[in-house]
């Protein structure tokens, strides 16, 4: 199931309001924020992952993905941008 | 190979494959110009001039496509600081293979003799109008504009790759430069 992150009536940013524990069923209630990477869209987040699991490497993500390098360092750049706004 | 890729193809192919591309497309122009008896003075402005050596024809070719190497090749760092001369490299080499097409059109006798006959029709009209020439002749202009439009939509996308540019007045920056960049090669290398 896909973690809602923005709010379907404004398009704000969710929050987290209610966390369970699978095991024993105990909930904590409150109202935290998302960390900012959980705040990307899911296509961000696989990036995110893809980029971590080829060590940190464009070159070989561009490979993977069929795609030229400055194709994908542009892709990066961008998700930078877009991380650095949601930290701010 | 879909549209994205005919129109963009630095977004999808590896920088060597393109380089060597631009290189090959390099060395069949040269001959293209002997035969045809011209020479780029900058990209987009092909010069005729008679009985020009291979030596010479090469020397103009590229210096035309290293002045707009080294130019864009700045205003890439300048507007992008992680942009890499084989990107700007490709985009120049690149982009220049559709107006191949247009280079053997002059020196297609038939080209010659059909533009005569349609502007004689058009001076003196008298007689059936030549139809199959103004066709002719519509399709050549067609098929010249269209690897021109070609040409300059695969210079922009290679830039706009190369560069990561996306505010309008980057573009309109970038315009601007490529406009002077040929203008001033044109003066320069004539």
């Amino acid at each position: 199931m896909k973690l809602p992150i923005i709010c379907p009536s404004c398009d704000h940013t969710l929050n987290v309001s209610q966390m369970k524990c699978p095991s024993c069923a105990t909930q904590v209630n409150g109202d935290y924020e998302l960390p900012t990477l959980l705040k990307l869209s899911r296509d961000d987040q696989d990036f995110i992952l893809n980029f971590f699991l080829s060590s940190g490497s464009i070159k070989e993500m561009a490979k993977q993905a069929e795609l030229s390098y400055p194709t994908m360092r542009n892709k990066m750049d961008d998700l930078i941008e877009k991380v650095k706004k949601l930290q701010n | 190979m879909n549209w994205k890729t005919i129109f963009n193809p630095f977004e999808k192919f590896d920088e060597k494959i393109l380089l060597l591309v631009g290189i090959i497309s390099f060395f069949v122009i040269i001959p293209l110009n002997k035969w045809t008896d011209s020479y780029y003075s900058s990209i987009y402005r092909i010069i005729h001039f008679e009985n020009l050596t291979y030596q010479k024809i090469m020397i103009h070719d590229f210096i035309s496509y290293i002045f707009a190497i080294i130019v864009l090749f700045i205003l890439g760092i300048i507007l992008y600081r992680k942009t890499r001369l084989i990107d700007i490299v490709n985009t120049v080499l690149v982009s220049q293979i559709p107006l191949i097409i247009i280079l053997p059109f002059e020196k297609i006798a038939y080209t010659k003799t059909v533009t005569e006959r349609v502007i004689a029709y058009q001076n003196h009209p008298s007689g059936v109008f030549p139809i199959l020439d103004f066709i002719y002749m519509l399709l050549t202009i067609v098929i010249a504009v269209g690897a021109m439009i070609y040409s300059i939509v695969l210079f922009y996308n290679g830039f706009k790759t190369a560069t990561n540019i996306k505010k309008w007045q980057h573009i309109v920056l970038f315009c601007v430069v490529t406009f002077f960049t040929v203008t001033t090669c044109q003066i320069l290398n004539n």
